[in-house]
């Protein structure tokens, strides 16, 4: 299913490269921004690891330099989903953000409020945040990095913020993007249905069809709505 | 013990979250009037906030409106559901704010039942269970409600009901039982249940024509002030301040605004501010959202409320929480088929057709928590579904035995005082003659002669809050010089003086969906 899945996503990609005509474009924009960016502007590797390539994982393949641009060839965020290739997104942020490095944004990202959030040296860009939009971003992923919340769990499991926030969308996640990975709804149902009392199972609520974020929050800590009116049910988060 | 406690702390906490602004002392009063004389000369809003708040007391119109909606609504139950439904015209734009994650506030999780004289399935004359007009439903409101509900409201919802009732089903797709009760306080068979046998059936339905029609619903977010410059009669709603998570937004309301965000039962502070008898250690049905600040914003800006007083304890609810589940639901659909209500000591102690205020008084003097009602297996179908019974039993909520003598004992109540009761009222009931409480015998009521019997356990709990904003017969608000507030509009429980001093049951339903659309229809007139 998730195979299929990313396959499909990885299809209608390079169909709309092709038939926009994208490689072109990207290719165009690439030497237009390469004329622009001087070389120091351009994120890289190598500013701070000398030895960039020790850095890879060891099945990695053979890259030419340590430049952004080089990553991106394969690690072009494929908007949201799962596919393998956002990890890197995910691990980038996750090793240079914990409370150890913290590093600054701007050292690989370039933003002014209302622009484009882009990579430095690299065409496209990340959605248009404003001042406040930007701050909670940071905010999120500094503290999603060491976070005992679920967005932690993503974070590490190579679930980038794209993959659930599509298109640079700050807000709330919609019940089909949660299922995407963790449905059918029909297979949670059963996975927490109570064996003492069948009609208290938190997947079928007699509130109808509810939020997930309502008790699986991501920035803060879950909850268990149930428990707001029913303090004396037996329930608790594996 | 430990229930109460629990109970007690979770009220203290949505208290403390609750009461911004609760305190309003004279001297607020007068800095507000103060703030209001400069009003007309340099654009202050008018402002009767807290003065704790120090940047509340120098409110100031906002300067720019971060968005523009055609007609807002506080509130996603039956009321604010149908006020959308009927708001939503073409090109208009129609949002409805929700304070908590999830919609439907207390209607979705409400009783479900829908009084109306008629319906278009015509249910009443098809079991044939005699005679009921609009008047009648109107009397027995004012009547129930000790003649404090205004008659023009009352007949109102009493006439508009059916019409409500047959919206929901032809556009909204709700399904009814094909039953009918009468129930505490009506003279009549005419409480209607949805299939579902909860409010959900409502909600769901109302919610369908209002999505259809293009309102949007907003969860997680909550009014926290409302824009008006000065108390003029002339001068209308501006906008209103929202805030979602940590974010604050000013709204331009360009046709209405319309407050449905319901009562206060579960704010103990504010309950017991108008009534210091409903102490904090009753039990609540409410959702944890029925704090009733809405109010207060409202009288902020010169809303006249009424009634305050005025709550009710729902007589039925589950004793050791206070939840009204589906269960709790049987007690107050039985009278009119039979149901007998019980004491500890195994008697009667009140007439079982009475209004919820005086049962649940009834059972209050008795002084040994908790009751319970007794009803046969022949009843269950005029008042449920067999399947919820099972369902009950097995949660531990329906007690069944196949003899009285044995629910006694499953009861712990004196098997033989249980049987003389229940033979009493066998005989009273074939005599057509209650000596002890005066019941109001049918035709349609069953006599507790054949087993199986069932029995479940109730206790009073906070329930509905009959008073709040006042609002004339278009659902407009009215202030506290006797003027409708323009573009400022109110349906459904955070509004007073419909229901008097006691709300009969079933009335909640057809009150929020019939004010609810007036609300509405009126909105979209105002701008």
């Amino acid at each position: 299913m998730k195979n299929a899945w990313q396959c499909l996503v990885w299809c209608i990609f390079v169909l709309s490269l092709v038939v926009l005509g994208g490689e072109n474009q990207l290719q165009a924009a690439n030497s237009k921004q390469r004329q622009q960016i001087k070389p120091a502007k351009r994120a890289s590797c190598i500013k701070c690891h000398d030895q960039w390539s020790d850095i890879l994982p060891n099945t990695h393949q053979l890259v030419q330099n340590a430049r952004f641009e080089a990553c991106m060839q394969c690690h072009a965020p494929q908007g949201w989903g799962m596919a393998p290739l956002n990890k890197f997104d995910a691990h980038l942020h996750l090793t240079h953000l914990s409370n150890k490095t913290s590093e600054n944004c701007f050292n690989c990202h370039q933003w002014k409020p209302g622009a484009g959030l882009t990579l430095l040296g690299v065409p496209g860009k990340y959605g248009a945040f404003t001042q406040e939009e930007f701050n909670a971003l940071r905010q999120i992923y500094l503290s999603a990095v060491d976070s005992r919340f679920l967005d932690n769990r993503h974070l590490t499991q190579g679930v980038s913020c794209s993959a659930c926030h599509a298109n640079g969308v700050i807000g709330q996640v919609r019940n089909s993007t949660c299922l995407s990975c963790h449905g059918p709804m029909e297979t949670l149902v059963e996975k927490t249905a109570p064996q003492q009392h069948p009609d208290r199972n938190p997947h079928k609520s007699h509130l109808g069809e509810i939020d997930c974020t309502v008790c699986h929050m991501q920035h803060g800590p879950q909850k268990i709505y149930c428990l707001e009116c029913h303090p004396k049910f037996d329930l608790h988060f594996k | 013990m430990k229930e109460k406690e629990e109970n007690k702390q979770s009220g203290e906490a949505i208290e403390s979250i609750s009461h911004p602004n609760f305190e309003i002392s004279r001297r607020a009063v007068l800095q507000g009037a103060a703030a209001l004389g400069v009003a007309t000369i340099s654009g202050m809003a008018l402002n009767l906030a807290n003065p704790a708040e120090a940047e509340a007391a120098n409110r100031v119109m906002p300067k720019k409106w971060d968005e523009t909606i055609d007609v807002v609504i506080v509130g996603s139950g039956f009321a604010g559901l149908s006020a959308a439904a009927e708001a939503c015209v073409k090109g208009s734009k129609v949002v409805i704010l929700e304070k908590r994650p999830t919609y439907g506030g207390n209607s979705i999780i409400n009783g479900g039942e829908f009084n109306a004289w008629d319906d278009e399935l015509h249910l009443r004359k098809q079991l044939n269970l005699g005679e009921d007009s609009p008047d009648q439903h109107k009397n027995d409101t004012l009547k129930g409600g000790d003649n404090y509900g205004f008659p023009e409201l009352v007949e109102i919802l009493t006439s508009k009901a059916p019409e409500a009732l047959n919206w929901m089903i032809d556009n909204g797709g709700l399904k009814l039982r094909e039953i009918l009760n009468r129930t505490g306080g009506h003279s009549a068979y005419r409480t209607h249940t949805c299939v579902e046998g909860v409010g959900r059936g409502y909600t769901e339905a109302i919610k369908k024509i209002a999505e259809g029609k293009g309102a949007e619903i907003r969860l997680n977010t909550a009014l926290t002030w409302i824009w008006r410059k000065d108390s003029d009669a002339q001068t209308p709603i501006e906008g209103i301040e929202i805030q979602t998570g940590n974010k604050t937004k000013n709204i331009k309301v360009r046709k209405a605004l319309i407050l449905t965000s319901g009562g206060f039962s579960r704010d103990i502070k504010m309950r017991q501010s108008f009534n210091p008898s409903i102490v904090p250690e009753f039990n609540c049905t409410n959702q944890p959202g029925a704090t009733g600040e809405v109010i207060r914003y409202a009288q902020a800006v010169g809303a006249d409320a009424l009634q305050m007083a005025f709550i009710q304890l729902y007589p039925y609810a589950e004793p050791e929480t206070g939840i009204l589940d589906t269960p709790a639901v049987y007690p107050f659909r039985g009278p009119g088929y039979g149901i007998v209500y019980v004491n500890k000591m195994g008697k009667r102690f009140v007439n079982e057709m009475e209004r919820r205020d005086v049962v649940s008084m009834a059972q209050i003097k008795t002084g040994a928590k908790p009751t319970y009602s007794i009803f046969n297996e022949e009843m269950i179908p005029k008042m449920g579904t067999k399947e919820e019974v099972e369902k009950g039993i097995q949660k531990g909520r329906f007690i069944r035995a196949e003899t009285l003598a044995d629910l006694a004992a499953q009861l712990q109540i004196p098997a033989d005082v249980f049987q003389e009761t229940i033979s009493n009222h066998n005989k009273y009931l074939a005599e057509g003659k209650d000596p002890e409480f005066g019941r109001q015998f049918t035709k349609a009521m069953i006599p507790l002669t054949n087993g199986p019997f069932y029995a479940i356990a109730q206790w009073p709990a906070v329930h509905h809050t009959m008073g709040g904003l006042r609002i004339d017969k278009d659902a407009q608000v009215i202030d506290i010089w006797g003027n409708p507030i323009q573009k400022l509009f109110a349906a459904g429980e955070v509004t007073g003086g419909i229901h008097g001093a006691n709300r009969l049951g079933g009335n909640a339903i057809p009150d929020c969906i019939v004010f609810g659309r007036i609300a509405g229809v009126n909105a979209n007139k105002a701008g």
